[in-house]
């Protein structure tokens, strides 16, 4: 599924997993392999199974079907060998309230047997609450003392489970250049997120998952060059009976009118022909690929779809 | 070093918290002082039984209820789950967590017995017995204190989920500071707390005239050792180091 070079074994492969609650099948025959240096992002709705996916990764739970290799290990299996190399932030760990920030940093550089490092709170700008209590921090600070305490460890692997909401811009930005960061380095990070435009910036590869299954797999071209790109303008003058023929569907919603369209080049090329022979203004044109949250808006359509028949 | 880094960072947790300083170092002082002064030893008849007392009050409210809350109370913020996704081991996850508690109440005791035996101007025939006594009360103490937070949900929780274990003790105690034939000795040392007493006293006072030492010793130590071990097992099965979801 990847290209990246590297060690002969994935750092994170995934093989047909499946977990059960009780009858309930929360994730379902997902494979996927996570390669060092590579960031791959799970993206999906509330309920679609990333963090059982995660939980199951870092050992928490074990798989009903299917097998997890983490660095080559099985993480339920090898935990404490495993826990010195892999990093996990996000929604499954918390704090200490009483203990100040920099204890608590101290605490995790100690359980990792390494020499302390200060520094890591300079990168996610928390160094200046380094005597603050982390029962007093607010919401983003927390997120961003998780991710510090999880840089500190240099790990091969990072799970990174929703690690931005609550984050301000500034705050989201330093977070995804850390995440760069790590990667640089060689780590493999698996980015669980509800945010496309995070995906779209950070991650090698995406898979989308709905009801437990990966529904789309591949790089962030491939997943969106999969669904119909759009063409948006407002014609002056217009009239839609004057229109060339054109590939892909068309739409008109006031006068803003829409292309949706699996053959952008063509499409485009015969409207700015259509423009320049009659004299028609393409006011506001805009034209490209669909986005990760098309692709997102059109599997939940969907799926609502389905659910209604 | 990682279970003494959990200990150092626990002791902070500890005496930040007014409400765990309250049930941890005050109230089991408390009680002690009280029990001294309530006439108990002169109805138990001897010094070592007051010691017994003392010494099961501090470790139920010091180590039992403590460990039940503040464990309660860490899991909620989901500081266990953190520890679990560290390399620490989780025999260094519980002595770091256990051992402040532990040495507080350890030190409680050095204080309180040394009061009573100026006191009763009496004084531990075997001292490396009580030593003993006290070990293995914190070890079925801290191993009970895992168990019931298996089954609390919250460190308010705590309060209600506590009280059966309080019972029992209590129980226990003052069941093995009452006259009882061979059969019903060794059942009663089944329960928790009753060795701790037997052990102090049999330290404090020494054994019954015509019994040896080591066989008044056996029972009760083989047989809380036994049930240490079966609790410890138990809790080991049953603790949950993340909220319920």
């Amino acid at each position: 599924m990847t290209t990246t070079t590297g060690p002969a074994f994935p750092a994170v492969d995934v093989r047909g997993l499946t977990c059960r609650y009780g009858a309930f099948t929360a994730v379902d025959d997902v494979s996927f392999a996570v390669h060092p240096g590579e960031l791959f992002a799970l993206l999906g709705t509330n309920g679609a199974g990333k963090t059982t996916t995660v939980e199951t990764a870092l050992g928490l739970r074990r798989p009903a079907a299917g097998t997890v290799a983490v660095l080559d290990r099985d993480p339920a299996r090898h935990r404490r060998d495993l826990a010195r190399r892999v990093a996990a932030i996000g929604q499954e760990t918390g704090f200490a309230e009483g203990l100040t920030v920099a204890e608590t940093l101290r605490l995790w550089t100690d359980l990792h047997r390494l020499p302390p490092r200060p520094a890591a709170l300079d990168r996610v700008d928390l160094a200046h609450r380094a005597d603050l209590r982390v029962g007093d921090l607010s919401g983003g600070e927390r997120r961003r003392l998780d991710l510090a305490l999880a840089a500190a460890t240099e790990p091969e692997v990072l799970f990174a489970d929703e690690p931005t909401p609550g984050l301000d811009p500034a705050s989201r930005r330093r977070t995804w250049d850390l995440l760069r960061d790590l990667t640089a380095a060689g780590t493999a990070v698996v980015l669980t997120t509800h945010y496309l435009d995070e995906a779209a910036e950070l991650a090698d590869h995406v898979a989308i998952m709905d009801r437990g299954r990966i529904v789309r797999f591949g790089t962030v071209a491939e997943v969106t060059a999969a669904h119909e790109a759009r063409i948006t303008m407002r014609p002056e003058p217009f009239d839609p009976l004057d229109l060339p023929p054109l590939e892909g569907r068309t739409a008109i919603d006031g006068d803003t009118l829409t292309v949706r369209t699996t053959a952008l080049q063509a499409d485009l090329h015969r409207l700015l022909d259509w423009a320049a022979r009659t004299g028609v203004d393409l006011g506001d044109l805009k034209a490209g690929p669909a986005t990760l949250d098309e692709v997102f808006a059109e599997l939940e359509s969907a799926r609502t779809e389905r659910t209604r028949a | 070093m990682t279970a003494l880094a959990l200990a150092v960072a626990e002791t902070r947790l500890i005496l930040r918290d007014r409400t765990v300083l309250l049930t941890a170092a005050i109230l089991p002082l408390l009680l002690a002082v009280l029990i001294s002064r309530s006439g108990i030893a002169a109805t138990a008849g001897a010094p070592g039984a007051l010691a017994a007392v003392q010494l099961a009050m501090l470790q139920l409210f010091g180590l039992y209820t403590t460990t039940t809350m503040t464990l309660a109370a860490r899991r909620q913020q989901r500081y266990l789950q953190r520890l679990r996704t560290s390399p620490a081991s989780t025999a260094s996850i519980v002595t770091g967590l256990a051992a402040p508690l532990v040495l507080i109440v350890l030190a409680q005791a050095a204080i309180v017995l040394a009061a009573t035996g100026w006191a009763t101007d009496s004084a531990p025939v075997r001292l490396d017995l009580l030593v003993l006594a006290f070990a293995n009360g914190a070890a079925t103490a801290v191993a009970l204190g895992f168990l019931t937070a298996s089954f609390t949900k919250s460190p308010e929780a705590a309060q209600i989920t506590v009280l059966p274990g309080m019972l029992v003790i209590v129980f226990g105690v003052f069941a093995a500071l009452t006259p009882a034939g061979e059969t019903v000795a060794l059942l009663r040392s089944a329960v928790p707390g009753a060795a701790l007493a037997e052990l102090t006293r049999l330290a404090w006072d020494g054994p019954e005239p015509g019994t040896a030492l080591l066989a008044a010793l056996a029972r009760p130590l083989a047989v809380s050792l036994a049930v240490a071990a079966a609790l410890s097992y138990l809790a080991a099965r049953l603790f949950r180091w993340r909220p319920r979801s």
